[in-house]
């Protein structure tokens, strides 16, 4: 176990490639356009899957809380520009919980199922947020549910690649 | 000259305030209305992918609306057959009940055409053979039923009492072929007697007819008959039928009628039982 802790500093302290960066970025924006069109036509009890929220949180978990910082705010950033909010909260909130990934990724063990409890607080506190947009306090339970699918279908390349390494 | 890295916390404090000003600056501008450059740039960059996958969402949420359309009008047409099947043992239900009514009005009118009768309603139990000649009904000796008491449907005279037990009565009908009535023709009052269907025959036979009369005039398609009161069973003016035919013996050229019984035997289960007589004269026990 303290093995794949030690990796996972490891990971967080490689510097990531020009090239990776540009590829992260690409797939952000990419994630952020299907959030903001496709997904917005087929909501989860009334909340849409954070598709975006879901890659920055990872890219936190995997990358460290610079990564997680820098995706954070670009990808709250693009989210707002493509829905098109009055007020923008967005960059910080995506910058805080990056951040918050990353640390916690220190904690805790590289694991499917850690990763999911890693994500619960975080989008409680996007929820939070849109409950507050929708004024709606059953709003934030549909974002952890949206969410919690969301984070699924992100981490499944991560959580294979995981557990290929282990086998 | 070596550049100096940077620490976490500071380039963490330097995202921090980037992400600080791409929050502030664009809410600035959209509070104030100004063009955002930036924003505008992002997305027209994103507009032909942001469209092509609107419309695809715009499809999926069709097909979702569409299939909660399906499952809402299989879920009315289920509700519907379960009305339908309702309503279809209720129309049953009402014409049972509609028939019972007829039925029972026609017994209405039947007692208050023989008011000097006394009538006891029974039902039929079990039809005793095929063609009708006796039934069981569920009166007998406790109720005041006797061995020669008539039995009358609502359209007719239906038959005799012939045997007794304490709860229920057999009763042979005018179908039997053994049953004699005494009967008149109501048109010219000539008598005769009504003997029951014949082997072969579908209507009984009205023979013995008085003497010195004529024939011709007498007796004619369409006469009603009805019962004389000649003899004891039978009390007088209880309908009888129709006569449908008129004919003389082959051998002693005596006159005779076929009559068509106006009883409906097998079409009625409620009965009439003729257990005496409002002037005080009770039906007694007597052989048919």
């Amino acid at each position: 176990m303290n093995h794949e802790i030690r990796d996972d500093r490891k990971l967080a302290r490689e510097p990531l490639t020009p090239l990776k960066w540009v590829l992260y970025l690409l797939l952000l924006w990419l994630f952020c356009i299907i959030q903001a069109s496709f997904l917005s036509y087929v909501p989860i009890f009334g909340a849409t899957v954070e598709l975006t929220f879901a890659l920055v949180l990872l890219l936190g978990w995997k990358r460290g809380p610079v990564a997680g910082a820098v995706f954070g705010m670009i990808g709250g950033f693009l989210l707002d520009a493509l829905v098109g909010v009055g007020i923008s909260v967005l960059p910080l909130l995506f910058f805080a919980c990056g951040v918050y990934a990353a640390f916690t990724a220190r904690r805790l063990f590289d694991h499917p199922l850690t990763y999911l409890l890693m994500t619960v607080p975080a989008h409680l506190l996007l929820g939070a947020w849109r409950a507050i947009e929708e004024k709606s306090i059953v709003h934030l339970f549909a974002v952890l549910l949206a969410g919690l699918i969301g984070s699924l279908i992100v981490y499944i390349p991560a959580a294979v690649r995981y557990f290929r390494r282990k086998n | 000259m070596r550049r100096k890295k940077l620490t976490l916390p500071k380039q963490l404090a330097i995202c921090l305030v980037i992400a600080l000003l791409l929050c502030a600056i664009p809410t600035a501008l959209s509070l104030t209305q100004t063009k955002d450059v930036i924003r505008g740039t992002i997305t027209t960059l994103s507009s032909p992918f942001t469209r092509l996958l609107s419309s695809a969402g715009k499809a999926a949420q069709g097909a979702m609306a569409s299939r909660d359309d399906y499952e809402n009008l299989k879920q009315q047409l289920s509700d519907a057959q379960g009305e339908i099947g309702k309503l279809k043992d209720q129309l049953s239900t009402l014409e049972q009940l509609k028939k019972e009514n007829e039925q029972l009005r026609e017994y209405l009118d039947l007692k208050q055409e023989n008011k000097d009768l006394i009538l006891t309603d029974a039902a039929i139990i079990y039809n005793n053979d095929p063609s009708g000649r006796t039934v069981t009904l569920n009166r007998g000796s406790r109720h005041g039923v006797a061995v020669g008491m008539p039995v009358l449907s609502a359209s007719g005279l239906y038959g005799t009492v012939s045997e007794v037990s304490a709860a229920t009565c057999k009763v042979t009908t005018l179908r039997d072929e053994t049953v004699f009535v005494g009967a008149m023709v109501v048109r010219s009052g000539i008598n005769g007697t009504l003997c029951g269907l014949q082997a072969g025959n579908e209507h009984a036979k009205l023979q013995y007819l008085d003497t010195n009369v004529d024939y011709q005039t007498a007796l004619q398609v369409g006469d009603v008959v009805v019962t004389n009161g000649f003899g004891e069973t039978y009390p007088g003016g209880i309908i009888i039928g129709e006569i449908v035919e008129v004919g003389a013996d082959a051998y002693d050229r005596s006159p005779y009628a076929y009559v068509r019984l106006y009883a409906d035997y097998g079409a009625t289960d409620v009965l009439m039982i003729v257990t005496g007589q409002s002037g005080g004269e009770e039906v007694t026990d007597r052989e048919p």
